[in-house]
């Protein structure tokens, strides 16, 4: 894994998270409340990316978070410092049970999937007239690299393949089109 | 590490474990990284928002952009309703849009093989000249495809289009093909 400058969060906040996993183990709700606030989204994340369905990575995100605050309060979380680890592999474990009973969790879905849907924890939502004036001004190249990347879902190396560029010169592209898409929603372009 | 982090991930390897499906061999240190700080799984949460919002304005063809065969095979796949206008070289064609069409694309034949770098030129009754420097395509498609901005069409009343595609080469700029377009609004 490579590493980028330090940056800081949208919203700092002073204690670390092994902190609040001793204070919510100590019965301390307001730590509850932003271990909550602060984990939830990341878990949800970690749904969306191996689950790649909203719905299923809000409910994911109920269970794991369910499991985290049970085996903190359990004691099962022996180092706090490693409270991602122990996240991390209850996130797999849920994933990996869902895996083998799929067709019990669309059921569950089907049924509750909206009111498992904390808002909360919901992913940002973006200003679509903007960001339409953001892609136009892209450069032709770079539209069309962002739009095969997210619209039609293709790798780099496919993207390659059908433009006949390098996978590493699309891998640019795409890093430059994305900089300056963050850029011009944030306002800066 | 929840409000500074000082070891951030590089943002092209956040892209690549974004965008790639299953498990790769760095997987482990970035979900554990994730899974422990606000500041890179906010500006993941921020990257994984801009695609959703690419895609969403690809599927209602939002912007003009050249797209390849994978995109128009997914609008396929996803059920739109792709409108398609296949122009040989010198050639022209009748087009409109309907409330039912979803895309519009024009597929601009030609040889574009030897060439480097290609622009596109519009030109419209009354309007001035519109040009799209560099835009992407492969020496041995034999096509280039054009995908239009349907808010655009749908607002454009009775239109000739000509479309040139020019060659940027060392002696200056080279006719690859002209095509025409004439687009009579439909009336839904």
């Amino acid at each position: 894994m490579r590493y980028a400058d330090p940056v800081l969060s949208e919203a700092p906040s002073a204690a670390p998270d092994a902190d609040l996993a001793r204070r919510l183990v100590a019965g301390d709700q307001e730590a509850e409340a932003e271990l909550f606030r602060r984990l939830a989204p990341r878990v949800r994340l970690y749904g969306l990316r191996h689950l790649r369905d909203p719905a299923a990575a809000d409910d994911l995100m109920q269970d794991v978070m369910l499991m985290t605050f049970d085996g903190l309060r359990d004691g099962k979380v022996r180092e706090p410092e490693r409270l991602a680890s122990y996240v991390l592999g209850t996130c797999r474990r849920v994933v990996a049970g869902w895996r083998r009973g799929e067709q019990r969790r669309r059921e569950i879905l089907e049924r509750h999937g909206q009111e498992l849907a904390p808002a909360a924890a919901a992913g940002p939502t973006l200003d679509l007239d903007r960001l339409t004036g953001c892609l136009q001004a892209l450069s032709a190249r770079e539209r069309t690299v962002a739009v095969l990347t997210f619209y039609a879902e293709r790798s780099a190396d496919d993207i390659a393949g059908e433009l006949s560029l390098s996978a590493g010169n699309v891998r640019v592209v795409r890093h430059r089109a994305l900089a300056r898409l963050r850029a011009c929603m944030e306002g800066d372009a | 590490m929840s409000a500074r982090c000082e070891q951030p991930i590089d943002p092209a390897d956040l892209l690549d474990y974004w965008l790639t499906d299953g498990e790769r061999p760095d997987d482990d240190a970035i979900e554990e990284h994730l899974l422990g700080c606000d500041a890179c799984s906010g500006r993941l949460r921020g990257l994984a928002a801009l695609g959703e919002g690419v895609r969403q304005l690809a599927r209602r063809g939002a912007v003009e952009v050249v797209v390849t065969p994978s995109f128009l095979e997914k609008a396929e796949r996803e059920g739109l309703r792709t409108r398609e206008y296949r122009v040989p070289a010198g050639g022209r064609v009748d087009c409109t849009v309907t409330r039912e069409d979803d895309l519009l694309v024009g597929r601009l034949q030609g040889d574009f093989r030897g060439i480097t770098r290609l622009d596109v030129i519009a030109l419209e009754e009354g309007r001035p000249e519109q040009r799209i420097p560099d835009v992407p395509v492969s020496p041995d498609a034999g096509e280039l495809i054009l995908a239009q901005s349907m808010p655009f069409l749908r607002a454009m009343g009775r239109t000739r289009t000509r479309v040139r595609l020019l060659a940027q080469e060392a002696g200056g700029e080279r006719l690859v093909g002209e095509y025409t377009f004439d687009h009579t609004p439909t009336v839904d």
